[in-house]
């Protein structure tokens, strides 16, 4: 039937041989699964970061059921105890589990982060999507505004709200959202520009079609990617934000745990060389969680952006 | 090109309006901000001894009584006739303050931003080309690494580290007394500036690296390969040329930022910068500094977003200018 | 062609874009010193400092530099290095800051009428302003006026510059000048009208100032004056070369009446008295004289080569105000009976705070005087006991659904820490608490008396406030109980404790004032109406290089003899 044809067998000739057996082993039917998903799923590191983020969000989300103790509960019979069986990471100045707390504190942290940046995240799509297809004035309006507010110093906007409405939680994530929406804003109106010059775009407007089922039904899945990504990021930078404005002392109330308070703990030279377990787990902790969150979001870049292959 | 001047001109005549919002917003927040200068030049338990009255003279004389709109006309009449101001605390001009502020503060951002860039594109289009290796691998998550451990806490570490138990570098500080040379200074510039340049570097690493890899994937390196030019040639001068672009663009972002100073490293190593002043004029209600430093500040931050606008246009055919 | 001109266009704006910032810099930069404004040559531009090394001179490193200004020495008169040092006192005191006579240090001697009417002083011949030239008699005297006007003085200068007679008129105002200060010659005569109780006390520390850099500054605005950008004092060091939040030099002054000293002082900056930085500091070798009230700061300067750590016994007293004043709507203050705050100090285990919390740095306190020797000796030390609390309150019949809300200003981690054991303690006894940062204009917030300071209601929206006490004289402590001072925002009239408060005020004889304070502090103990928690030693911290040196309160100024130093 075939010519046998010697000739040396070459690494394309293994890479198909390869190929077909997976084929007829019936491999390589179309993947239900979504393309993106499948390429963030080839990348190790994307994968890695999922599970180190679901572990440590998990248990945050579970504190309560994990730990026993009350994060806020003073013993100050049991002060700065270095770890054991009944206190994971050690107990602080006060006798407080420094465990539970890292977990307590973690929701809010979390809170913060994830939740300025949806809001940021919600304020940019919700204008950026329609004022970049209508353009005209209203775009204008917003964007310079956007302007103004990305230009506005970070630093007396939380001191200022700070001090007029007090220190608090939700003050901070309001400030996040005030200085984050505009990159959002802009990311999403960018992407809209050059996406009403679409046919299918152009057509619906032939159609008579509203304008917001335009903009919101029709353009904005396909505008919302790199937006999905800016939020990953954007959350890790704003938990990191929340840490270094509690070093400012501008943060939360330190007596609310949260992470950037509790790491706050190593200003202090000798909680830094003698009380390590006050610190240094709640460290790696925040590292890791924002390390994992930019993992994913890499992630997520590299398999949403269709000019990459690979 | 005549349309080129245009747009120039109209995007610099637009910031004037923006300026003034921003800074007519900044000083009602202040406004808003319950307190005043008066209220934090002493502390609290020496305020249980001064009689309020005093107090109330003070406000007086520091024409701090004044509603805050008219204060905030007179504030802008004298910065048009070329009067910064004040600081309330100390009574220097501000010119001055800033002539003592400003070079400390570039100095650090700009080593700052010589080590993210040169760190972050080297070590960014190294991985690009080693794309999917072990090497690769490694120096993402090592520049994650670097972005996620924060700033604060990666500066003690290396004070302690660094300055008290090796005991090479001071532990903060600008200049010395009687100190000559370069390199005496440099000693001084060295922890923080590479604290604030490592941080920065993963976000440089990671734009070179990806546009460095749209770049490979161009059809015109695709061509310069299959013309046989070496492999180096192609990664250097085509690759690596072009694919710097969204960085010079990235560095442009951060300018601003690095002028207003970075107030979480300034603080930690002690440098006297204008984030560290900054930080102290606003808890401490000094007015007159804080407006000038905000308006330098927003300045920088809307000449920025301008050039970059028209550097893209400029490097890249396909953005109209409009 | 037209690709080439796009790249030289990017170049430029590229250029355009560095130079910009540059230019910020430039813009703002004074005409006179073009050299700042440059980026590139920062430390050139700074006038070349005098190498220490090069001309021969020993250093030491002290902190409290300036940040902005040298703050005036009136208000916190020895806090820092640089006011003890560059300033001389017309009298100088012992380490217990009583009076010594004749010190060769004081720039004047005096003789102090018995029944404390008059202070005369003969001022020394051969004392210099730094700008070398004489300190006269008028200096003295408008020096006094002045300070007398400002807002940054000292209570304990103001009430004794206001017992000097014509100081005020009928209004109470300050006068222009003081009929009671007469010159002759080199002698100086005050006449007092009423009794001043520290009128030694208050020429300690009270540093006068050559009148000539005041002409056109406002009194209420002395902070701005350019002198205090590089004050001119007559002490025996100098102030030589400053760099705002970098460092300043202090060198000693030649024409200095009591001994010329062989060493410079550089002062690295920070603000206030807690240096941030004081560890880093010390453990690098760049402080030999500093102190801090921050336990950890001591913790992590255990047992570092060289460092000595001495704490001193200073006045200085944590507390709780406690609001008396009803509320708004006219309902009483839950601090109102006496028994509920004697069950909040039963409540509140302040032995296990200061041992743990305070690693046994604090000590407990029962009255707000610290010392043993100045306050009756029976007192009642409020033993934890929280039975006994519980007992009170029951007596009482406290409401235990109030909720009592504390206030503090410190923004450290031990001031939360505190308030959060205190919250656990009174929890323990069924007393609710909640606490909070106070920021803004803390005058009003935490000091406004209410219009009516006999019956209320308050003017202030707290339970307790935590806060501090520093004190220079015992009267500081107490005076702003009396009903009628300006920020008595906490204590209704009390007739009891009006009286045992003018009492201590009625004599300048120290026995028979300490036999007053010994009355008072039995009615504080009792009635608890202020809260004292503990008492804070301040840490001396010393290097070996200064040597042996007389070691006393660093906040205030006395015999400590700085010109004959010997530094290694």
């Amino acid at each position: 039937m075939t010519a046998e044809v010697t000739r040396k067998r070459t690494r394309l000739d293994r890479k198909f041989d390869k190929l077909r057996d997976a084929e007829e082993a019936g491999l390589l039917k179309r993947s239900k699964m979504n393309r993106s998903l499948r390429k963030m799923l080839g990348n190790r590191l994307a994968v890695i970061g999922v599970v180190v983020f679901l572990i440590i969000f998990l248990a945050c989300l579970l504190a309560p059921v994990i730990s026993s103790y009350d994060p806020q509960m003073t013993d100050l019979t049991q002060m700065t105890k270095p770890p054991s069986m009944q206190h994971l990471f050690g107990t602080d100045k006060l006798g407080r589990d420094v465990f539970t707390r890292t977990l307590y504190g973690g929701r809010l942290s979390m809170l913060i982060g994830l939740g300025s940046a949806l809001g940021a995240a919600f304020i940019g799509v919700l204008l950026g999507c329609y004022a970049g297809y209508k353009g005209g004035l209203l775009d204008q309006v917003i964007l310079r505004l956007s302007e103004v507010f990305m230009s506005f110093p970070q630093l007396i906007l939380v001191i200022m709200l700070g001090s007029i409405f007090g220190r608090g939680l939700w003050n901070l994530v309001i400030i996040f959202i005030i200085t984050g929406w505009g990159a959002v804003y802009r990311q999403a109106r960018a992407k809209m520009l050059s996406l009403r010059e679409e046919e299918y775009v152009q057509s619906m407007k032939a159609f008579g079609l509203n304008d917001f089922v335009i903009a919101y039904k029709h353009m904005l899945p396909n505008a919302i990617g790199p937006v999905v990504v800016n939020l990953t990021l954007s959350t890790a930078m704003f938990i990191l934000d929340e840490a270094a404005m509690s070093f400012l002392g501008l943060g939360v109330p330190p007596e609310v745990a949260t992470w950037g308070n509790i790491l706050n703990a190593a200003q202090d030279l000798y909680v830094m060389q003698n009380y390590w377990w006050m610190w240094l787990p709640v460290g790696v902790v925040v590292s890791l969680f924002v390390i994992s969150i930019n993992c994913i979001g890499d992630g997520l870049r590299d398999s949403t952006d269709p000019t990459q292959q690979g | 090109m005549r349309n080129t001047l245009q747009y120039v001109l109209k995007k610099l005549l637009l910031m004037i309006p923006m300026v003034l919002v921003i800074t007519f917003l900044i000083y009602w927040g202040l406004d808003l901000t319950p307190g005043d200068p008066i209220s934090y030049m002493f502390s609290p338990d020496q305020l249980a001894n001064i009689d309020p009255q005093k107090l109330a003279e003070m406000r007086e004389l520091y024409g701090l009584n004044d509603p805050f709109f008219i204060r905030y006309l007179k504030w802008l009449w004298q910065l048009l006739q070329g009067n910064f101001g004040y600081s309330i605390t100390n009574g220097v001009a501000i010119k001055d303050l800033l002539a003592q502020l400003f070079p400390a503060t570039l100095e650090l951002s700009l080593a700052a931003l010589l080590i993210s860039t040169v760190l972050g594109s080297v070590l960014g289009i190294l991985s690009a080309l080693k794309k999917g290796s072990v090497g690769d691998n490694l120096l993402t998550v090592a520049g994650m690494i670097g972005v996620s451990i924060p700033q604060f806490f990666f500066g003690m570490v290396c004070i302690v580290v660094f300055a008290l138990n090796l005991g090479w570098l001071p532990i903060g500080g600008r200049t010395a007394p009687g100190m000559t040379g370069a390199l005496a200074h440099l000693k001084f510039l060295i922890l923080p500036a590479s604290v604030l340049g490592i941080s920065l570097t993963a976000g440089v690493m990671r734009y070179a690296r990806s546009s460095m890899l749209d770049t490979m994937n161009k059809d015109y390196i695709k061509t310069a390969r299959a013309k046989g030019l070496p492999e180096w040639r192609v990664n250097l001068v085509h690759g690596f040329r072009v694919s710097l672009t969204p960085v010079v663009v990235l560095i442009g972002f951060r300018l601003p930022t690095l002028i207003g100073g970075s107030v979480v490293i300034e603080t930690i190593f002690q440098w006297p910068g204008i984030g560290n002043a900054f930080k102290t004029a606003v808890t401490g209600q000094n007015y007159p500094l804080v407006m000038m430093i905000a308006l330098f500040s927003v300045l920088a931050v809307l000449m920025a977003s301008f050039l970059v606008d028209i550097l893209t246009a400029i490097l890249d055919p396909r953005v109209k200018l409009e | 062609m037209k690709k080439m001109w796009k790249r030289a266009l990017s170049t430029l704006l590229v250029l355009a874009m560095t130079g910009m910032t540059a230019c910020g810099g430039s813009g703002s930069a004074p005409a006179a010193d073009p050299g700042a404004a440059s980026s590139a040559a920062p430390s050139a531009a700074q006038p070349a400092a005098p190498a220490p090394a090069a001309d021969g001179a020993k250093i030491i490193y002290s902190n409290g530099g300036p940040e902005e200004f040298f703050e005036t020495p009136w208000l916190n008169p020895g806090t820092y290095t640089y006011s003890k040092t560059i300033y001389s006192h017309l009298i100088v005191a012992d380490e217990n800051l009583s009076p010594i006579p004749d010190h060769p240090d004081a720039l004047a001697t005096y003789s102090y009428s018995d029944d404390g009417k008059t202070l005369t002083f003969e001022l020394r011949d051969d004392a210099y302003w730094h700008d070398g030239e004489k300190i006269t008699p008028e200096d003295i005297k408008w020096s006094i006026e002045y300070v007398s006007k400002t807002a940054v003085v000292n209570p304990v200068f103001l009430a004794t510059f206001k017992a000097i007679a014509g100081s005020t008129d009928a209004n109470g105002d300050i006068n222009e000048t003081f009929d009671g200060i007469a010159i002759d010659g080199q002698k100086i005569t005050i006449t007092f009208d009423s009794i001043a109780p520290d009128a030694l006390l208050t020429f300690t520390q009270f540093a006068p100032v050559p009148k000539k850099c005041f002409a056109d500054v406002d009194p209420l605005q002395v902070q701005q004056a350019p002198y205090f950008q590089k004050p001119i004092g007559s002490g025996p060091f100098m102030v030589e070369d400053v760099q705002m939040k970098n460092y300043a030099i202090l060198a000693p002054f030649d024409k200095y009446y009591n001994g010329v000293a062989d060493f410079k002082i550089q002062l690295l900056p920070s603000a206030g008295d807690s240096d941030p930085n004081i560890v880093t500091r010390a453990k690098s070798g760049q402080l030999d004289y500093g102190y801090t009230k921050m336990v950890s700061d001591v913790q992590s300067l255990e047992g570092t080569p060289g460092i000595t750590i001495t704490p001193v016994d200073v006045r200085y007293t944590r507390l709780l105000y406690l609001n008396k004043f009803a509320k708004t709507d006219g309902t009483p203050s839950p601090l109102a009976d006496a028994r509920v705050r004697q069950a909040i100090r039963y409540a509140i285990d302040m032995k296990t705070i200061c041992e743990t919390l305070f690693q046994g740095s604090a000590v407990p306190a029962n009255s707000l005087i610290p010392g043993e020797a100045d306050k009756a000796s029976d007192l009642d030390n409020y033993d934890y006991n929280p039975e006994k609390a519980k007992e009170l309150l029951a007596e009482a019949n406290w409401d235990p659904n109030t909720t009592l809300k504390t206030v503090y200003y410190y923004t450290d981690q031990a001031t939360v820490d505190l308030m959060t054991a205190i919250q656990a303690f009174l929890g323990q006894v069924g007393i609710k608490m909640e606490f909070e940062l106070v920021q803004g204009d803390l005058a009003t917030l935490l000091w406004a008396a209410p219009a009516d300071q006999v019956n209320g209601p308050t003017a202030v929206n707290w339970d307790m406030c935590y806060a501090a006490n520093a004190a220079l004289s015992l009267h500081e402590y107490y005076d702003r109980y009396r009903t009628g001072s300006p920020s008595n925002s906490h204590t209704p009239e009390d007739a009891k404790l009006n009286e045992l408060i003018d009492a201590t005020n009625a004599s300048p004889k120290m026995e028979e004032q300490i036999a007053a304070f010994k009355e008072l502090s039995k009615y504080e103990n009792e009635s608890m109406f202020t809260m004292a928690l503990y008492y804070q030693p301040i840490f001396l911290i010393t290097s070996d290089r200064i040597g042996d040196i007389k070691k006393a309160t660093p906040q205030f100024n006395y015999d400590w003899d700085i010109q004959h130093w010997t530094v290694g």
